[in-house]
Formats: structure tokens, sequence, C-alpha cells
């Protein structure tokens, strides 16, 4: 097959050497906002932290999923991140390393995305934390429908809905909450939430530097996941209207929401799909909802979980009640993001 | 013949699974080819290497506090699920024996019985799921045996390793139930577990270790 040598084209130096590297660039970027608590760069923590008497949250996963997870240490956000390889999980010992920078006495909560590798580690470093006196709870993100049917949710992925989890929770921690209350933050968001991804080509592994599996020419694939996990549906490539359409009903099947109900819309690209196309589907899921009396509240349309150059997007809605919209208004400052208030 | 091990044995036994798992390398990763990424005896190989240096280097006499740091240096050296798995074993069983300078048979026996529950609780998985647990279940259920009918540990090691390795070749049989392997559904019956072989091949290296350092 002469595909085999058609080599993704693509800006690095030595493919061994991409995360060290991205790492280095960021922390050269933002100096102001993150600080590197290891040699090797794997434990990222805010600069200036750790908040006294706060509630420090920590995520982690593998790279390749920029802005996610790294990007979302910050004030409003999380305190710091643990970072592994291109799609592998960090060491249990890298996020021991960020629970132990960013505890200031009040605990810290884990919050991630529910990938063995990444559950393994974390159980771990709880482990061993609480060996030090350092009091870990955690909440698993399971917003991915795709990822398994409903009665299941627990084994389901955790993909860009994973953001109001940060969001929500992080707001919780800078009101000066307790553990518990934090964490009862993150689950009731994750208990709301709901995401559904389609991917029209497939993401390129910079060591392997060539697509290890396809997306036929005219075809997408509805519910793929971030790793290029298989989804539950591929066909023809539809219209944004329909995609949308397919998308918000499957969500709306799992998380059944009232007219009159209020909702946070996130449309994330996946990383080679430009803004453009995000707002078309954008004006698809706004008009869906819009019929059937459903408000969107606060939108947000971006980049927020990526899978390198996958061409694709993911629609994640968050049903909101007075309580979350309240912690959703509130500003959070990242290295990506922005939001005043 | 001796029935304790000092610190010096611990080091000369992890050697030993070293070893074991530096010789079957290649075995290893044809194994886990037919139900995984190929990659099982790089990590192990590279898994036990980060143990036995940091074995040799530490100044550490508690053998329980240097198997745990040990064990994290393994974590650190293999990202990948069995690495992860291993590495988080090995640390409860380090955990398990804390405080000892030399280890008993029945102490033996507790590192291991720990070793299972680790992979049990972070691994979720179960017996006849098709995993390390199908050779090291029956390994320490033969320790136990072995001991109750006042075996000496080089006997009971023995009796582990045959275990073992009988559940290993076991688990052709079977299909797999769990992980990523589970995906192959009824065509995972006919190949041998990797974990599983893993699991043999750890017992093997204590069972030989074992017996050569009591014969010392």
């Amino acid at each position: 097959m002469s595909q085999a040598v058609n080599r993704m084209k693509k800006f690095l130096n030595d493919p061994e050497n991409v995360v060290d590297e991205m790492l280095e660039g960021l922390l050269l970027a933002h100096p102001n906002q993150l600080k590197s608590v290891r040699s090797d760069n794997r434990a990222l923590v805010r600069a200036g932290g750790p908040t006294n008497g706060k509630v420090a949250i920590a995520t982690g996963g593998g790279s390749g999923h920029l802005p996610l997870f790294l990007g979302y240490v910050g004030p409003g956000m999380l305190d710091g991140v643990a970072v592994g390889n291109i799609f592998a999980s960090p060491s249990a010992r890298q996020m021991l390393d960020v629970t132990r920078a960013i505890n200031s006495g009040a605990g810290v909560l884990y919050i991630y995305g529910n990938y063995g590798g990444d559950v393994m580690n974390f159980d771990m470093a709880a482990e061993l934390a609480e060996m030090e006196d350092i009091r870990v709870e955690t909440v698993v993100a399971t917003d991915d429908v795709a990822s398994m049917p409903k009665g299941n949710e627990a084994g389901r992925r955790g993909v860009a809905g994973m953001f109001y989890l940060y969001k929500l929770a992080g707001a919780k921690a800078e009101q000066m909450a307790t553990l518990d209350e934090v964490k009862r933050i993150a689950e009731k968001a994750n208990a709301n939430v709901r995401t559904m991804g389609v991917a029209l080509t497939p993401c390129i592994l910079p060591a392997v530097g060539h697509p290890t599996f396809t997306i036929g020419e005219g075809e997408m694939e509805i519910g793929m996941g971030i790793h290029g996990e298989p989804g539950i549906h591929r066909g023809t490539i539809e219209t944004a209207e329909e995609v949308a359409k397919s998308l918000v009903s499957t969500i709306l099947q799992d998380l059944p929401i009232e007219a009159g109900n209020d909702v946070s819309v996130l449309i994330n690209g996946l990383g080679a799909t430009p803004l453009e196309e995000l707002y078309v589907v954008y004006r698809s899921v706004h008009q869906l909802l819009a019929e059937k009396g459903i408000r969107v509240y606060r939108p947000y349309i971006g980049e927020f979980a990526t899978s390198m150059e996958m061409a694709g997007l993911s629609v994640s809605i968050l049903k909101l009640d007075d309580e979350l919209r309240e912690l959703l208004d509130a500003p959070f400052q990242t290295p990506f993001h922005v939001q005043q208030s | 013949m001796r029935e304790t091990l000092v610190f010096e044995d611990v080091q000369a036994v992890l050697q030993e699974v070293g070893k074991r798992m530096d010789e079957n390398k290649d075995f290893l990763c044809q194994l886990d080819g037919a139900l995984g990424d190929g990659d099982i005896g790089l990590t192990m190989s590279n898994g036990f290497r980060a143990v036995n240096d940091h074995l040799i280097a530490t100044a550490e006499s508690d053998i329980g506090k240097a198997l745990m740091s040990a064990a994290l240096e393994m974590g650190e050296a293999v990202a990948s699920t069995m690495g992860t798995l291993m590495s988080s074993a090995l640390f409860r069983a380090g955990k398990a024996i804390q405080g000892k300078t030399e280890l008993a048979p029945d102490e033996v026996i507790l590192l291991f019985q720990a070793i299972v529950q680790g992979l049990k609780e972070r691994g979720k998985a179960n017996v006849g799921d098709k995993t390390i647990l199908d050779s090291l279940v029956p390994a320490v259920e033969a320790m136990q045996k072995a001991r109750g009918e006042g075996k000496s540990l080089v006997e009971t090691m023995l009796a582990a390793s045959e275990a073992a390795d009988k559940g290993a070749k076991e688990t052709i049989d079977m299909q797999s139930l769990h992980g990523r392997a589970a995906r192959y559904l009824e065509r995972s019956i006919g190949h041998q577990d990797p974990g599983a072989a893993v699991g043999a091949l750890f017992v093997k290296g204590f069972s030989d270790g074992i017996t050569a350092a009591m014969l010392r």
C-alpha cells in the first residue's frame, strides 16, 4: 500500500521530544501563570500558588489534547496538572508531586477523564498522598454518551464536557468552599453534562507519523473518542444541520431537558476544524434547542479538548440550575481562555 | 537450610525476576502482539531494571520501604497499563511488609497476597478474566497449601511456581474479559494471556531466587 509512505506533515524536531519541547515552549510563554515543580516539567502548577486555605484541584492525563489538560490551570480553574506523554498517563509520582505542591491544607480534589491508566495512577497517587496526611477526593468525568450505553454511565469516557467540571468546581473552590462542597459541585456538573462527538479524519501520533486507521473519503464517524476509539456509527458525511440534529437528539435522549430549562453549550473543535464551521454547527444547535423551549445561557465555542489534527467536533450540553449558573458566571483565566465574568 | 530472607536476598530475588523478564522479552511481546499493543516484554524488562537499580542504590534497610520506593521508580519508568499495575502491586507488597529487615516464609506469602490484592483493587479484574491474576492467585493458593502442610520456603515457592505456570497456560483456553484484550472477544481464545505469563515469570524468578539464596 503506497499510503504507508504518505507521512503527515508536522512542525517537529525529533518526534520523541515533542512533549518536552511543547512544555518548554508553554512555560516560556506563560511564566506568570504556570510553574514547573519537577525537572522534567511533568508537574505544572499555578505560578504564585498555593492559595492559603483553598481546596486545590488537580487534573492530569496524556498529552495531545491541548488545551486539555494543562491548559486549565489558573485562577478560577485548576491548581495543578500532571502531564503524560502523547496519549499516555502521567505516573503516580508525577501526580503526587503536583498534589504536594498545590496542597495548602484544605485538601485536594482530583478531576480527570475515565481512562484506565489515569484511573490507576490517580488512585495510587491518592493512596500515596493519604500516607502523607493530605486528604484527597476524586471525581472522574464520564460525559461521553457514545462510549457506553445508558445504564453504564460510570464506564463512560471523559471528553470535552470535563471543561464544565473544571470550571464549576474551580469557581466553587475559589469561594473557599470545603473539599466536600467542591467535590459535590464537580459531581453535580458531571451528572448534568453530556457530550457527543463526530470525526471526519483521524489523528496522527507524532512518533508514528501516519494515521493508524482511516475514515473513508466522504465518510464521518459519530461517537469517535479523542484517541481514535471507535465510534457508534460510520456513514456518509452529512450537512452541519443534520450532524447537529443527530448529536443534540442523542444527548437529549440521554439527559432529558425540559422546556424552560437553561443550558450551557460547548462546541469543541478537535484540532483541524475551523471556528467558522463550529459557529455553523452552533447556529443549528441553538435553533434546535430553541425549538424545544430550551435557552442557551452561556455558550463556549472554540478548542477545549482536541486530538491533534483530527477534523471533527463535539457538542456538550450542561443542564443548569441557579447554583450552577452562578458558578458558571464566575471569572477565570488560563493561558488559553479568559472569562471576565 | 535458612528460612528467612534478608535484604541482600530480596535484592538477589528481584534480580532473578528481572533476568526472567529480560530472557522472555520477545516471548512476552509476541503474546502481547496477539492481544494488545505488543510492548509488555519491553515494559516489564525496563520496569524491573528500574526496580533493581533502585534496590542496589538505596541506603534503606527496611525491606518494605525500599520496595515501595522501587515500585514508584518502576511507575515512572514504564507508564503502560501493565507497568502501572505492577508498580502499584509492588508498592502494596512493600506497604504490607513495612518495618521488616528480614522476611519469614509467612511474610513472603503476605507479600504475594498484597500483590494480588493490589492488582485486584487497581485493575478491577477477577480470577477467570484472563489476566495476571490467573497465574498469581493459584500461586498464592499453592503457597498457603504448602505452608499448611509444613513445607519449607523453598518447597513452597516451587509449588507456587508450578501453580503459576499451570495457571498461565490455562489462560490459553479462556476469553479475555478485562482491559484492552477484552475487545478481541472470542478471538482472544487460543492465545496465552501476556499478563498471566508475566505473573508466572515473576513467581518463577522468586522461586529460583529464593532457592539460590537459601542454598548459599
